[in-house]
């Protein structure tokens, strides 16, 4: 077994350029007028990730709890941004958002981190960081496809949610069916990866610890807590947020508003 | 005292008019009445002048911009939401049937209040003969049902909540001659049976003098 990996220097990390050429070259030919987004994406993904190279170093090194909660505050921030961004018609996206991922992350790195990993030091970043990364990321993916749905659930179902509150229901129970159809869609891309890891896709973190000379027996047992964490995150983080969230449709005399 | 007192009710709503741009409007515009208990009030008028909107303000599922309304000579604003919508329970014009079977549908009130569900589905046998329905039908899927049918269970699964008061939207638009003429026999029927207070939406003269109760009619909106 390898217990070191190769490192790409600077020449090796401009070769990979080609691939983003490769990418504008195919949309100027099939004329899909991409070619800007692709240069945007490209400078952007250089910057962030060299950025965030540097911060992590300085994290790590630093070996203060503060930088790693300072990190973690700012990443759940900028996700709860990002979803409510992407859904702008859910009243108070960004606080629900927030509130769901932080819970949803925060339990499930908790468990892994005292149950699991058996971390001595609670704020070691070599394991919080990437971990509650891929917590925060998948969170706000549930969050983000939840509100989307839930939306577009209330509003074509505004009959029915009606029907119910005109029988003495109360927001909760006449939302009970829209709550469930958009967790279940907030929850199914989790579920799928879930299904084919391994067989479709050899995920980042599995990737990456191969590569950086682990044993790949002990990288699998990684992976699978990382893909049985994932979807109990995201389920705290939809519960919350389609609670939340569902009671935003409604006025305090529990009359759907309009939408 | 009135089973039911609306004065001056006033709601204001943007609605578009024929090309398409965004005009204010007062629907309805200042309506008074009263009912008594027991009686079948019935509410006439063209589409659009605001006659469904009443219905819905006195089940609360909109407050009136303007007026008040009073239950039992209660302001309803005052009292519990889910109380009063099932006190003064609204049979809606387009029947939307909840997942499950027809007998989840018709439970589905009850068992929000924690009623004894085992009596109530007894108590709701009784009355199917009465809706020209057989005991199979509650083991049906209500989206398989006939216009006729998903609108007797509409009324079935309202007044399966024992309303004091029965709201009823136009519940002959969508039915031919027959359905309808069945429809307001079964109306007719609660109001005898269990003196429950009826008050009938509806833009067919026709229906309204069947029904047989007080007509109210109301004017165009400019």
């Amino acid at each position: 077994m390898h217990t070191s990996y190769i490192k790409i220097d600077e020449i090796s990390l401009a070769c990979s350029l080609i691939f983003m050429v490769i990418a504008i070259v195919f949309s100027y030919i099939e004329k899909t007028k991409l070619e800007k987004e692709l240069m945007i994406a490209t400078v952007r993904c250089f910057f962030q990730l060299m950025a965030v190279g540097y911060v992590l170093r300085a994290v790590f090194k630093s070996d203060k709890w503060y930088f790693v909660v300072i990190l973690v505050v700012t990443m759940i921030t900028v996700a709860g941004f990002d979803a409510a961004r992407r859904e702008k018609k859910t009243p108070g996206a960004f606080l629900i958002a927030v509130v769901s991922i932080t819970a949803g992350s925060i339990i499930v790195m908790g468990i892994i981190a005292s149950l699991i990993l058996k971390v001595d030091c609670w704020y070691n970043p070599q394991y919080i960081v990437p971990i509650m990364g891929m917590l925060i990321g998948n969170s706000m993916n549930g969050a983000s496809i939840l509100f989307n749905r839930l939306y577009s659930e209330i509003k074509s179902n505004r009959d029915k949610i009606e029907a119910r509150l005109s029988l003495g229901a109360t927001p909760k129970q006449a939302l009970g069916e829209s709550v469930a159809a958009a967790i279940k869609a907030a929850m199914i891309p989790v579920i799928n990866n879930t299904m084919v890891v391994g067989i479709v896709s050899l995920p980042g973190m599995m990737t990456g610890q191969i590569i950086a000379g682990a044993d790949p027996a002990d990288s699998v047992r990684y992976q699978i807590v990382i893909m049985y964490m994932l979807p109990a995150a995201v389920s705290i983080t939809t519960w919350i947020s389609a609670r939340m969230a569902g009671n935003r449709f409604f006025t305090e005399a529990m009359q759907l508003r309009e939408m | 005292m009135f089973a039911v007192r609306a004065e001056n009710l006033v709601k204001i709503r943007t609605i578009p008019d024929k090309d398409s741009n965004p005009v204010t409007k007062r629907i309805p515009d200042g309506v008074s009445f009263s009912v008594e208990k027991g009686e079948i009030f019935v509410i006439m008028g063209p589409s659009g002048c605001g006659k469904s909107s009443i219905l819905r303000l006195l089940n609360r599922l909109e407050d009136p911009d303007e007026g008040s309304i009073f239950y039992n000579g209660k302001n309803i604003a005052e009292l519990p939401v889910t109380e009063l919508r099932r006190s003064i329970g609204l049979v809606m014009q387009i029947p939307s049937m909840f997942e499950g079977t027809v007998l989840d549908n018709i439970l589905y009130g009850p068992s929000l209040c924690g009623a004894d569900l085992k009596a109530k589905k007894e108590e709701i046998e009784t009355l199917l003969p009465w809706f020209s329905f057989d005991p199979s039908i509650l083991k049906r899927d209500p989206d398989r049902l006939s216009v006729g049918e998903k609108q007797r269970v509409n009324i079935l699964r309202t007044i399966a909540n024992s309303p004091d008061v029965l709201l009823l939207d136009e519940p002959t638009a969508s039915l031919d001659a027959a359905s309808a003429a069945g429809v307001l026999e079964i109306i007719a029927g609660i109001n005898k049976m269990k003196n429950t207070t009826i008050i009938m939406v509806t833009h067919i003269p026709e229906h309204a003098e069947k029904a047989g109760g007080r007509i109210m009619m109301m004017e165009p909106v400019s």
